[in-house]
């Protein structure tokens, strides 16, 4: 019930910084696309990082690292830092330039003016509409299968999820998706883009503090960094996925599991998976 | 106002995307740096902050100054 309770709490503090930042709203269609052009740098970065943020990349690399190695993690900080600077820098100052020469707001704006057609907007909107649709969508089913099994147990008699009797009394899917909608259109139609990026910017700060102490906590229950990296699991060439270290609490001590210990086994395409197995796609 | 030489960023840029293919450390599951973290991962971490560094300094020594007059001017 506590993780319960602690997401109950996030997401009334966002609905608050939406309410917030509603009464900095100035009434104009430039505040509620752009707030005025008045997000500063600390605010853009924050925003752009906690854009980045969804399920797609923190539920996303921790199940890519499982199946390719811790590499993924570095991989997502070296290609933000290569690709969005790159994109601010060698697309969006012109972009910038033009938006506040002739006062676009939206793409849509730009590119009609540009190719001086209508019809290029009819033809664009449902576009970008549709693009943007998988990604969001990453983020609300992502939310939702990370609190069911989060919160199983909590609610036997009212969610007792047939389908998934090993997560009985959890939170469903749909109704996790249905909550972070409701937070999210909340903020949004109330702040603008304004309450977006302060949105954002919370939640940035929240990712960072909870991403240092998670890697203090795990890294010290592991028996300090340079154990950690050798208990992690390993394939051997049989497929088992298996460990061959261990942390002993007790003696504090890494321990050698002689012969290592089996926690599951690569499933390939065409075989079932056994109950404790996980299927990572075969490289 | 003079304007700053693209040519060296877009050149930069390009290096930094081949150095990005890190086919050489990658499948490394082995070798750690400082004995606790894996090579592919401190090789990305490196690669972070020199792609940083990079782009800080675009931004000092190569800023648009000539856009931003641009965008400026009346039409």
């Amino acid at each position: 019930m506590t993780p319960l309770i602690v997401i109950v709490c996030y997401l009334g503090l966002l609905l608050a910084l939406g309410i917030l930042s509603s009464r900095s709203f100035r009434g104009t269609s430039k505040d509620y696309f752009v707030a005025s052009h008045s997000i500063g740098p600390f605010l853009l970065l924050m925003s752009v990082f906690g854009t980045t943020m969804t399920a797609f990349a923190l539920v996303g690399s921790t199940g890519k690292a499982f199946e390719r190695g811790i590499g993924v993690y570095g991989l997502m900080a070296s290609i933000s830092g290569l690709v969005h600077a790159a994109v601010f820098f060698l697309i969006g100052i012109r972009l910038w330039v033009f938006g506040k020469k002739y006062g676009y707001v939206t793409q849509i704006q730009y590119f009609r003016a540009r190719f001086e057609s209508s019809g290029i907007g009819y033809l664009l909107f449902p576009i970008l509409v549709l693009l943007v649709i998988p990604y969001l969508l990453i983020g609300i089913i992502g939310a939702g299968k990370t609190l069911l099994p989060v919160t199983a147990g909590a609610f036997p008699d009212l969610f007792p999820n047939l389908a998934t009797p090993q997560w009985a009394g959890g939170i469903p899917v749909w109704l996790t998706g249905l909550v972070i909608c409701g937070v999210v259109l909340t903020y949004v139609f109330m702040g603008g883009s304004r309450g977006a990026a302060w949105a954002n910017t919370f939640q940035t700060l929240v990712f960072m503090v909870m991403g240092v102490v998670a890697f203090v906590l795990i890294a010290k229950n592991l028996g300090g960094l340079e154990n950690a990296s050798k208990v992690t699991i390993q394939i051997n060439e049989k497929g088992q996925v298996v460990q061959p270290y261990r942390w002993d609490n007790a003696s504090k001590e890494q321990v050698e599991n002689n012969p290592p210990k089996v926690v599951g086994k690569l499933v390939f395409e065409g075989e079932s998976p056994e109950p404790g197995t996980y299927s990572p796609r075969p490289s | 106002m003079k304007k700053p030489n693209y040519a060296i960023i877009w050149i930069g840029t390009l290096l930094l995307i081949c150095l990005h293919q890190d086919s050489w450390f990658w499948d490394d599951h082995q070798t750690l740096i400082f004995g606790f973290l894996p090579v592919g991962l401190a090789y990305h971490a490196a690669f972070s902050i020199v792609a940083a560094i990079w782009w800080g300094s675009a931004m000092v020594f190569a800023w648009p100054h000539d856009l931003e007059a641009l965008a400026e001017e009346e039409n």
